[in-house]
């Protein structure tokens, strides 16, 4: 029984971690149409602009949170405002080259310089209480994953009302099913465009500071993002309403896998669904067929 | 941009377009045959490895620029190749130039598999496959070398210096010859598949395959022999690779190589075998000029590591990101440009 907690309870900090991430993905991938390969390095990023903040000014964790959130805004909506008009009516790869160069050159770089590459320990170092919940079925969570899991849901959900009920959210998503026909009735689809980018950075770099709080800070958190990918997949590339499934799936087989089969087969069992959902179903649980063969 | 006209198929399959071509490859080649003599040991060395990443950009190049299909997987075929020699070259009545063909052919069949979701996906989602093909084999390399022995595990397996019976290949220079000789041989492999069958059949599909699928071209057959061929040049790269750097470690396969050599086919020219070798000299050179440029501008050591390595790595990404931006058609547009200004000068449009 002490297995399956602990699977659980690694599984449900998974789950919270690729969810919020992958909504990123998919977010910026309805809107925009790209796949945004900087997105690992904007989610370590929010580690550390967070840490600054911190040791800087000596903040609680909890008033660093919405700053936090508030410059992933603006990255990313600069992000978007530099590079992607220029590359409109280029090939799909262009895309992909120009985040990847920016995530794992330019941005991992760049945190190198400012920071070093060493691992920096949150609750060590600035004495944050990150007090153990415990659950039912010995399921062991601390205050910060708890509160990831509630934040996924909350923000899925606003994600989703936004879409639905407000005029932007409406904008959104004429803009990403037709941007020509979407620009003629007067939408300005860049505008549209950066604020989702704004949005999508600003989750994962929120989540980024508060996985980094509970876990450790340094470059594997680029990695962990990069799992996010079969998550946002197995739910559905264009499917923001399947992505806490497609989390689910994917953190909990991989927590499972990790506990009970062997750590390194753990690694694996994201990718490995990735490649399962890509060779039967690209579109994903939630996604209609039309998406996957649009690119 | 002046037409480039071509008076029928002919001139089509000819392999080079003008004697004066033939003339200026001769002279290169001398040239380039020369160069061991005057250069230092440490330019060596770069041309060196920008002969071992010409010949996996060549390959890659075959794929992306070539057929339109994109991997970022790259990394993992060179991992492959340099694994299948690791391997061979424990036993040694296997001669160096059957190994290389071994890690070819493992290579070319690995890439058949991969190529396989590419029959049913487009774009990102292939992108997408080829990245969890990446993951799922480079993990698998490192749980089986950190099974073999603690020693092992930490620094990879070491290779013997290549024996080619006659000559043993130890120096730069050896190196250098050979490392020529094989990119040589490579580049004339992909140019005769490109004026070939085949390469019309690549481009059409990359143009548009709906149309190449109606003209009669079996659309599924050419993407995976793009696949098949791509990998196993990038395996004969990865055989290479591990022969002159002399260990194999997974380590070294990061997804950051993989970006390397697609930033080398995109900085050199997308779907031009001249392209991938200047792209793949330019990135390779990059790093060690940067190094230079330091030493003599003269930084404390300690900042070597803090500030100039992470340095090189936000400009390598600054100079793709840069090159996508303003500069598309890479080194070979520019070339071409320059060519065509000075053949149609004083009356051309100026560069």
């Amino acid at each position: 029984m002490l297995d399956l907690g602990a699977a659980l309870s690694a599984g449900a900090n998974l789950v919270a971690i690729y969810g919020l991430v992958g909504l990123g993905f998919v977010i910026i991938y309805r809107a925009s149409g790209v796949l945004n390969f900087a997105h690992g390095a904007m989610f370590a990023l929010g580690g550390y602009i967070g840490f600054a903040l911190c040791e800087a000014t000596g903040m609680p964790m909890i008033a660093a949170c919405p700053l936090v959130a508030l410059i992933g805004g603006a990255i990313g909506w600069l992000f978007y405002r530099a590079v992607m008009p220029t590359l409109a009516g280029q090939p799909h790869w262009v895309p992909v080259l120009v985040t990847c160069a920016c995530g794992f050159f330019i941005l991992a770089g760049v945190i190198e310089l400012v920071w070093t590459p060493a691992s920096r320990d949150f609750l060590g170092e600035l004495g944050f209480a990150n007090t153990i919940i415990r659950l039912p079925l010995e399921i062991d969570l601390s205050t910060i994953q708890a509160a990831l899991l509630v934040g996924l849901i909350v923000v899925e959900l606003t994600i989703l009302a936004l879409y639905r009920y407000t005029r932007i959210g409406i904008q959104m998503k004429a803009a990403a099913h037709d941007h020509h026909l979407a620009s003629f009735r007067g939408i300005d689809i860049h505008a549209v465009f950066a604020l989702a980018w704004s949005i999508a950075t600003a989750i994962a770099m929120l989540a980024g500071f508060a996985y980094s709080v509970d876990q450790r800070l340094d470059l594997h958190l680029v990695v962990i993002a990069i799992k996010a990918f079969p998550a946002a997949m197995v739910g559905g590339l264009e499917a923001i309403g399947g992505l806490i499934l497609g989390a689910l799936i994917v953190g909990m087989s991989e927590a499972f896998a990790t506990v009970y089969i062997d750590p390194q087969i753990g690694e694996l069992v994201p990718f490995a669904l990735l490649l399962l959902i890509l060779f039967t179903r690209p579109w994903g649980l939630f996604g209609r067929p039309q998406g996957a063969l649009r690119v | 941009m002046i037409p480039v006209g071509l008076d029928g198929y002919r001139q089509d399959y000819r392999l080079l377009s003008s004697v004066r071509q033939g003339v200026a490859i001769v002279l290169i080649a001398a040239v380039v045959a020369w160069l061991p003599g005057v250069v230092s040991a440490q330019t060596l060395e770069i041309l060196n490895r920008a002969a071992i990443a010409a010949i996996g950009a060549i390959g890659l190049n075959l794929l992306t620029g070539t057929c339109g299909l994109i991997s970022i997987g790259h990394a993992g075929f060179l991992a492959l190749g340099g694994m299948v020699a690791a391997i061979l070259s424990q036993f040694p009545w296997l001669p160096f130039p059957a190994i290389l063909a071994c890690s070819a052919i493992a290579g070319g069949v690995v890439g058949i598999g991969v190529g396989l979701p590419a029959l049913r996906l487009r774009g990102l989602y292939l992108v997408l496959s080829t990245l969890a093909f990446y993951y799922l084999f480079l993990y698998g390399v490192r749980v089986w070398q950190s099974h073999l022995s603690s020693v092992v595990a930490l620094t990879g397996l070491s290779l013997p210096a290549p024996d080619l019976g006659i000559v043993q290949i130890t120096s730069g220079r050896a190196w250098f010859y050979l490392l020529g000789a094989a990119l040589a041989g490579v580049s004339l492999i992909s140019l005769n598949l490109l004026r070939s069958r085949t390469g019309r059949a690549w481009l059409a599909i990359r143009d548009h395959e709906l149309v190449a699928a109606s003209m009669g071209i079996h659309a599924p057959y050419f993407k995976l022999v793009a696949f098949t061929i791509s990998s196993a040049i990038a395996g004969f790269a990865g055989a290479l690779l591990a022969y002159y750097n002399g260990t194999f470690s997974a380590d070294f396969y990061t997804i950051e190589l993989s970006i390397i050599y697609f930033a080398m086919i995109i900085i050199g020219g997308l779907g031009s075998i001249f392209g991938a070798i200047l792209g793949a000299l330019f990135v390779t050179a990059i790093p060690p000029l940067i190094t230079a440029a330091v030493t003599t501008v003269g930084v404390p050591s300690a900042w070597q590591v803090a500030y100039v390595i992470p340095m090189e790595v936000v400009l390598y990404g600054l100079l793709i990101v840069l090159v996508l931006l303003f500069w598309p058609g890479g080194l070979i547009a520019l070339w071409r440009r320059a060519h065509e200004s000075l053949r149609t000068w004083p009356l051309g449009r100026a560069l």
